[in-house]
Parts: C-alpha cells; sequence; structure tokens
C-alpha cells in the first residue's frame, strides 16, 4: 500500500501559480507550519502546543515538520498511520471542523502538484517553536 | 512511508497549485460522484463540455485497450500500474499532468479550479484517498472488428 502511492517532501516548497490569468499567493507555502502559528499570546495554534495539550511528548527535538514526525509515526505496524490520523483529524465531522469551515478543505492546503511531473507531494518547512 | 531522499529530485521549475477561491466554477466536486466518467461526457472532441475519454484517447493515438476498459480509471491500471512497474506510466501521473499543465489555457484550471475532490475522495473509514471511479459511459465494443 504504501509502496504504491509516492510523495515528495519538498524542502522547501514556495510558489505562485497562474491560472486564469491571475497569479495567486499560497497563504501556506510551507504547510502544517504556515497555518498552525502563534495567532497571539492568548492564542496558540502551534503544533507544539497543540500536542503537548493532548498529552504528546518528544516535539522538541524535530526540525522538519511534518517530515521529522516520521521519525516515528511510519511504518504500518502503528494502529493508524500518519496519513489517516492526519487526515482524519482535519476531514473528520466537516460540518464541525474548522479545517473544513474556516479553510474550505483543500488538499493544498497541506499538499502541492508538479505540473511537470505531474507528482503530488506534502509541503514542509523548519518547525516554528 | 515518509521518503525523505525524494526531496533531492527536486525540478527547477515547481510550481505549487494554490486553492482558488475566485470566480465561478462549473459545478462542485460532489456533483461528480463517479469523477472522470461524471465529468468527461461530451459526445464531440471539442465544445464547451469535457470530452468522452474513448474519444480524447484516440485523438492522442492511445491504444484501443483504454476503450475496452469497463471501470474508470480503475481498469486502467491493468496497465498503468501506480507503483509504476506496469506496462505504461502510473496513471496518477499522467493524468495529473494533463489536468494541471499550461496555465491559463487549461480548461480544467479555468473551470474547475483544479480542485482535487473532482478525482478524489476521502474514504472516512481508513481516512486513505482514493480516486473516484465508475462504470464507462460508451457503449461496449469488445468482441467488434476493428
Ligand atoms: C490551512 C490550515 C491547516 C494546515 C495547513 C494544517 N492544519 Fe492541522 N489543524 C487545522 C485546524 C483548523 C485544526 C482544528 C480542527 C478541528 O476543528 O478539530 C487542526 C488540527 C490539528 C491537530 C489536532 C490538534 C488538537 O487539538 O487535537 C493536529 C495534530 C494537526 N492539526 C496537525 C497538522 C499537521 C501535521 C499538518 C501538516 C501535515 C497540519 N496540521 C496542517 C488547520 C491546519
Ligand atoms: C519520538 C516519537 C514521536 C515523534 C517524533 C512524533 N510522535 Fe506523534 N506519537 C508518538 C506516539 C508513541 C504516539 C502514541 C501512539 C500512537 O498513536 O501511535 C503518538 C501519537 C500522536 C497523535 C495522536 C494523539 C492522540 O492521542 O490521539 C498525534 C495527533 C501525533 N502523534 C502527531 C504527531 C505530529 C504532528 C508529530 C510531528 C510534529 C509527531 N506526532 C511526532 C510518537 C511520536
Ligand atoms: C492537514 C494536511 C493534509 C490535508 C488537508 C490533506 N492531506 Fe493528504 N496527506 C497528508 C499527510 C501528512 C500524508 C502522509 C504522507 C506520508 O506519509 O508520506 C498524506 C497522504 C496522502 C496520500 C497518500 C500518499 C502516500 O504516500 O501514501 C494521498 C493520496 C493524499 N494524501 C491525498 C490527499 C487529498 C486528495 C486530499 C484532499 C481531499 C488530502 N490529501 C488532504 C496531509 C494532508
Ligand atoms: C470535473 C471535470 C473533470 C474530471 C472529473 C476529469 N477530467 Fe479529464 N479533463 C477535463 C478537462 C476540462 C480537460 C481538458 C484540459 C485541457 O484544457 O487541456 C480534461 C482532459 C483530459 C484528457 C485529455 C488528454 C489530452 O492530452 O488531450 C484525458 C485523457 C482525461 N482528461 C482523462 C481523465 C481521467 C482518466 C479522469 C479521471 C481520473 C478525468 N479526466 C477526470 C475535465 C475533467
Ligand atoms: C493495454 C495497456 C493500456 C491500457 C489498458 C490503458 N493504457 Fe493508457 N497508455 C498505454 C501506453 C503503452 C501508453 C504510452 C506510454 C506511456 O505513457 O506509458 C499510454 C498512454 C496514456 C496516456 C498519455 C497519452 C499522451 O499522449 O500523453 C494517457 C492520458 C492514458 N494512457 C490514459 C489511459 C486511460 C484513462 C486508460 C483507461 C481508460 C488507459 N490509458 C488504459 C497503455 C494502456
Ligand atoms: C483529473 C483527475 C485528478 C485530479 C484533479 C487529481 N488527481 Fe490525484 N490521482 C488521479 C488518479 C487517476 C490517480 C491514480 C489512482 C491511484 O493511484 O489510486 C491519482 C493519484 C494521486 C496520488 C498518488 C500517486 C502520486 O502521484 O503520488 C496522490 C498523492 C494524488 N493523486 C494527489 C492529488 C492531489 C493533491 C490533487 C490536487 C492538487 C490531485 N491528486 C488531483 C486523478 C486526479
Amino acid at each position: 500500500m504504501k509502496e504504491r502511492i509516492r510523495v515528495l517532501w519538498l524542502a522547501i516548497a514556495v510558489g505562485l501559480l497562474a491560472v486564469a490569468g491571475l497569479a495567486v499567493a499560497d497563504d501556506f507555502p510551507e504547510g502544517c507550519v504556515s497555518c498552525h502559528g502563534q495567532t497571539s499570546s492568548e492564542a496558540d495554534f502551534r503544533l507544539n502546543a497543540l500536542l503537548t495539550q493532548i498529552g504528546h511528548r518528544w516535539i522538541k527535538t524535530l526540525k522538519e515538520i511534518p517530515e521529522d514526525c516520521g521519525k516515528c509515526h511510519s511504518g504500518d505496524d502503528q494502529e493508524k498511520t500518519f496519513m489517516a490520523m492526519i487526515h482524519e483529524i482535519h476531514y473528520d465531522v466537516p460540518k464541525a471542523n474548522l479545517f473544513t469551515t474556516r479553510y474550505g478543505g483543500e488538499c493544498l492546503h497541506c499538499h502541492s502538484m508538479n505540473v511537470e511531473t505531474g507528482e503530488a507531494a506534502l509541503k514542509s518547512g523548519p518547525k516554528n517553536w | 512511508m515518509i521518503a525523505r531522499s525524494l526531496s533531492m529530485r527536486m525540478p527547477a521549475i515547481l510550481l505549487v497549485l494554490t486553492a482558488l477561491s475566485f470566480g465561478p466554477t462549473a459545478g462542485h466536486a460532489d456533483d461528480y460522484p463517479d469523477g472522470c466518467i461524471s465529468c468527461h461526457v461530451s459526445e464531440k472532441l471539442s465544445g464547451a463540455a469535457a470530452s468522452r475519454i474513448d474519444l480524447l484517447l484516440a485523438s492522442v493515438g492511445h491504444s484501443k485497450a483504454g476503450e475496452r476498459t469497463l471501470v474508470i480509471p480503475d481498469g486502467c491500471q491493468r496497465c498503468h500500474a501506480p507503483d509504476d512497474k506496469g506496462t505504461a506510466t502510473a496513471l496518477g501521473k499522467l493524468i495529473h499532468v494533463v489536468h494541471f499543465r499550461g496555465g491559463a489555457e487549461n480548461r480544467f484550471l479555468k473551470r474547475y479550479k483544479g480542485d482535487c475532490s473532482f478525482c478524489h475522495r476521502m474514504d472516512t473509514s481508513d481516512w486513505e484517498v482514493v480516486a473516484k471511479s465508475g462504470e464507462r459511459n460508451w457503449g461496449v465494443k469488445v468482441g467488434a472488428a476493428d
């Protein structure tokens, strides 16, 4: 299954695309960390803060997100693959899920598409904590 | 599997498509429940709607094997295997390229804003993403003399 589908991890995925003559900036060029930021001193939406609140440890040492999450979240032996976990978190109960209600549920917030080769990839970026 | 090594093959020109939210779209992704064949319905090769896939494939000189395929796109994978080990290129790459290349000229980008969900569906039982699929919308030609 895992072999079936390949996702390229991009060190930096920044780009502009002219569609229908309009150049549109990507609001989330680095995927996870572009959206999971600190919006105020009260509202910390960064992944280290979120994960700490659900009792997750060992996230201090990571560098590239989400690439380095795969140091542990890899292989099919786990109860849930990283993909299944992240897809579920962002798409479960769409009517109440902020990712769909507020951010439109776009695949391209996390993924990118290489229009030359047709390979879909996952955006990534350095941790913001 | 998280494949680090692949990031080395990043080509010079990498376009990151963005989620677009302007202008009217021709329908919502949910209006195309069977993916390819829900959208590729026109009997003519050029027109407002996307042409039937058997006609398109014939127009680019594809073998009749495409036309003989029953379930689209799943059946195409007997040659276009996802792991690139089939007799032809993995279907995902080919299909992505034809729907995303060419910028402003591309009708899939122009009319459908390149929304992945026209072709893909999240399977909520295991949170895997699959390509929507359905039976061909053209006459059965199997056994007919060419
Ligand atoms: C465009 C914005 C956006 C992007 C990009 C994004 N997320 Fe999220 N994420 C959200 C939102 C909104 C929620 C809250 C969902 C809800 O309402 O339950 C969330 C929730 C989460 C949670 C659960 C936190 C909790 O409190 O239970 C985790 C973990 C998470 N995201 C990880 C990731 C990872 C890893 C990536 C990159 C692969 C990523 N996110 C990309 C918006 C985003
Ligand atoms: C050092 C190992 C390690 C690293 C690195 C790691 N995780 Fe985990 N994570 C675990 C373990 C162990 C569990 C609990 C067992 C399981 O669910 O597989 C877990 C569970 C989770 C859960 C489920 C929590 C719940 O209770 O529902 C989420 C979400 C998660 N990790 C997200 C991430 C993200 C995002 C990253 C990268 C920023 C990350 N993890 C990095 C080891 C790790
Ligand atoms: C919140 C971030 C996020 C969103 C939104 C998201 N994905 Fe994913 N997706 C991931 C992550 C993380 C993986 C795991 C990649 C890995 O393990 O290499 C993944 C994996 C995949 C895979 C499998 C790749 C593989 O190597 O197994 C496919 C196919 C996929 N996503 C398609 C989609 C489609 C289509 C959508 C929109 C309907 C979507 N994704 C939305 C984060 C996301
Ligand atoms: C929502 C509509 C829509 C869906 C769904 C869709 N397509 Fe298309 N397709 C288009 C449009 C529009 C074009 C024309 C793009 C252009 O201007 O080059 C196109 C072009 C093509 C071509 C033309 C190739 C060429 O070189 O001329 C093929 C083959 C094709 N699609 C196959 C598929 C397959 C297989 C699927 C399902 C996996 C699919 N399409 C799903 C709208 C769609
Ligand atoms: C009997 C094997 C076979 C079957 C079945 C098959 N193809 Fe192909 N296809 C090929 C070969 C061989 C090529 C050319 C070499 C390559 O690109 O790998 C090709 C090329 C293509 C191309 C690229 C055309 C171009 O000129 O750019 C598209 C698009 C395509 N196939 C779509 C499909 C679709 C959609 C189906 C199912 C309806 C399908 N194929 C079924 C063998 C097959
Ligand atoms: C016109 C139809 C179409 C559209 C639009 C489309 N895909 Fe695909 N995609 C396919 C087909 C067909 C496959 C091959 C089926 C399979 O492997 O199960 C595929 C395979 C994939 C794969 C696995 C193989 C690979 O290339 O890595 C990923 C990941 C993926 N798509 C992500 C996306 C994302 C993200 C988008 C939006 C930017 C998108 N797709 C838009 C038709 C489409």
